[in-house]
């Protein structure tokens, strides 16, 4: 650069001392708070349940496992069966799900500079659903209910890009309205398998609908943690782009970012989280959109920042809310309906106290 | 350091720019100077590829920007726009930090130089007292300081300002004025446009006058702002004056007002 500048000190100059103003050291503190909030409350769920384990065998349970220790002692083969192979992979798979959902969330509102935007704007869950019932409908053509839905759920969004891309660009607009027509096009064919289907199997879609963890096991972690987890790295690692797309389009490519390509490398990435959850547990609400919100509250708008707290919360939220799903009632509830019942009041409570300056 | 030739361009079948040719030499301040939707903010896109030429060619420190990536030319290339409001409450001094995106070397962040390059800059357009302020809370005169403070901070050859002064007060039009003038004596290219024909003609090195999306004159300001030339894109309102160095461009009844003619630009 300096040889463009006869003067190559413009900056240098009256740059001052002062660098410590750029601080992260608080927001720092704020990701290890919510890293804990998240170890504790995930230690915490594997205690409760509906048969009643006290806390230390269902520790010795997990660390002879974690340790490969003979299962030789006193242990009881039905509480082993219900905290290693019921309860722990339970708990992983609503703390990868909502990671996935929030981080999905942040980088959806990012992209569409919109903070009311959820993971499902593209119509991944009409998609996914769609999947599910054809799935649930014509079990002897699918393979299995799951990847139906993880076809059609980023089949949709697939589509909804392809539908707005006009000459190299795809502007937010068509792409938002892309996705609700795509959307409402995915429920009315559902709501013509529903119609059609026998009532066992609309009972199994209902169910679907819903979300819920009921039939977590170590193969669903398996597949769908890594997935999760990877792409939040790779999506976490382009925080600061994702700052800068949400400055705009023109903003974006006035400082060296280029829209198109990083709007596609995210979208891409919430994508195949969104689809590979919701394929998974079903469809659960709120989350993808509460969190994020909830994380700018706290430490602001970084998105480098934003990610990964809102993540981590996320998955906290969505472990409460399903430890509350199974333990509240004798019978199950549907995940969906707390994370629902619970998110309507922290909505209105935003609207009402900081309505403007979130909303704005 | 931007040469512009033949450069054609227009939205479907409306020519919005015919023929544009000129160009701006290394450490010049130069004034885009035109009345109301005669292309001047279509330029400027050309010039940036926001928008592509359909013709012509438009060369940045002897390089086509044809052969150049989104991330190569934002090291040429500053933008500040006219008017920008984000969607998320950003702080002052991180919009400013932005400006670095061109030239961040980890994948992750800023590192130390470039948090200092982003005070420099706040300082030097006098904005450290609201560097914590949410940038989406600001008047749009402060906005627009903080967005030429992010295009100081990118450190680019060539700035492009898309009227920088055209939602400040006085004093900050002046500020605006002085500091892109200190700005261009450091080595910068500078291309601004502005509707206030004093404003160009007391600070620019050179003129650009667009009329009907074409180029109407090109030159000093003390060539360019006369009042032929300002007759032609306004018909009939302006008369221009000297008072003792400095020239003055007035509504033509006001200077009828105040005395004779000294001068028959």
């Amino acid at each position: 650069m300096a040889g463009y500048l006869k003067d190559a000190s413009l900056l240098e100059d009256i740059a001052c001392e002062e660098s410590n103003e750029f601080s992260i050291h608080g927001k720092l503190m704020i990701l290890l708070a919510l890293f804990v909030l998240l170890v504790l409350t995930s230690s915490a769920a594997v205690v409760f349940g509906a048969y009643k384990i006290s806390i230390t065998d269902v520790y010795s349970i997990i660390l002879s496992h974690l340790l490969h220790l003979s299962e030789a002692q006193n242990m009881d083969s039905l509480k082993d069966i219900i905290v290693w192979d019921l309860r722990l992979p339970r708990v992983l798979l609503a703390i990868t799900v909502g990671f996935a959902l929030s981080a999905a969330g942040a980088t959806f509102q990012g992209c569409f500079r919109n903070p009311l935007v959820e993971p499902y704007i593209l119509g991944i869950s009409s998609g996914a659903a769609f999947g599910a019932a054809m799935g649930i409908v014509f079990h002897q053509f699918f393979f299995s209910v799951q990847a139906a839905a993880f076809i059609f759920g980023s089949l949709a969004v697939i589509m909804a890009y392809g539908i707005a891309r006009v000459n190299k660009e795809t502007p937010t607009v068509t792409l938002i309205l892309a996705g609700v027509i795509l959307g409402s096009l995915f429920s009315a064919a559902v709501s013509i398998l529903k119609y059609i289907s026998n009532d066992s199997a609309l009972r199994e879609i209902v169910f679907w609908l819903m979300g819920g963890f009921y039939f977590a096991s170590w193969s669903d972690v398996a597949l769908v943690t890594p997935v999760v987890m990877l792409s939040f790295l790779a999506m976490w690692s382009l925080g600061w782009k994702l700052n800068i797309l949400s400055m705009g389009d023109d903003e974006a490519r006035g400082l060296g970012v280029n829209p198109e390509k990083y709007k596609l490398i995210l979208i891409g990435l919430a994508t195949l989280m969104t689809s590979i959850a919701v394929s998974t547990v079903g469809i659960i609400a709120w989350v993808g959109l509460m969190m994020p919100h909830a994380t700018r509250m706290i430490l602001g708008p970084d998105h480098r920042f934003v990610i990964p707290a809102s993540a981590m919360l996320g998955g906290s939220y969505l472990l409460i809310c399903d430890t509350m799903a199974r333990t509240l009632t004798s019978s199950e509830i549907p995940v969906g309906i707390i994370t629902s019942l619970l998110g309507a009041p922290y909505l209105v409570y935003l609207l009402r106290t900081r309505g403007k300056s979130v909303f704005e | 350091m931007l040469h512009v030739k033949d450069l054609q361009f227009q939205y479907g079948i409306q020519p919005v720019l015919k023929d544009i040719s000129f160009q701006v030499g290394q450490g010049q301040l130069c004034g885009l100077f035109g009345p109301n939707g005669c292309g001047k903010t279509t330029l400027f896109k050309c010039c940036l590829k926001f928008l592509k030429n359909q013709g012509g060619q438009i060369r940045v420190d002897g390089q086509d920007i044809k052969d150049l990536r989104i991330e190569e030319m934002a090291k040429l290339v500053a933008y500040v726009p006219q008017e920008h409001k984000p969607p998320f409450p950003y702080l002052v001094k991180d919009v400013v930090l932005m400006g670095r995106t061109p030239r961040l070397k980890s994948l992750f962040g800023t590192n130390k130089e470039d948090r200092q390059k982003a005070l420099g800059a706040l300082k030097l357009l006098g904005l450290l007292e609201i560097a914590d302020k949410p940038y989406n809370q600001l008047s749009g005169g402060q906005r627009q300081l903080v967005l030429i403070a992010r295009a100081v901070a990118q450190e680019t050859p060539l700035m492009f300002l898309d009227e920088p002064t055209s939602a400040l007060d006085f004093s900050n039009q002046i500020r605006i004025w002085r500091i892109m003038k200190q700005i261009a004596e450091s080595g910068v290219t500078i291309l601004a446009c502005s509707h206030d024909p004093n404003h160009v003609s007391w600070y620019c090195d050179r003129v650009v006058v667009m009329n009907h999306n074409h180029i109407l004159r090109e030159g000093p300001p003390q060539e360019v702002i006369t009042e032929p030339v300002l007759d032609e894109i306004y018909r009939n309102v302006c008369a221009v004056r000297n008072l003792d160095e400095a020239r003055m461009v007035l509504p033509k009844e006001v200077a009828h007002g105040n005395g004779e003619r000294k001068n028959n630009y």
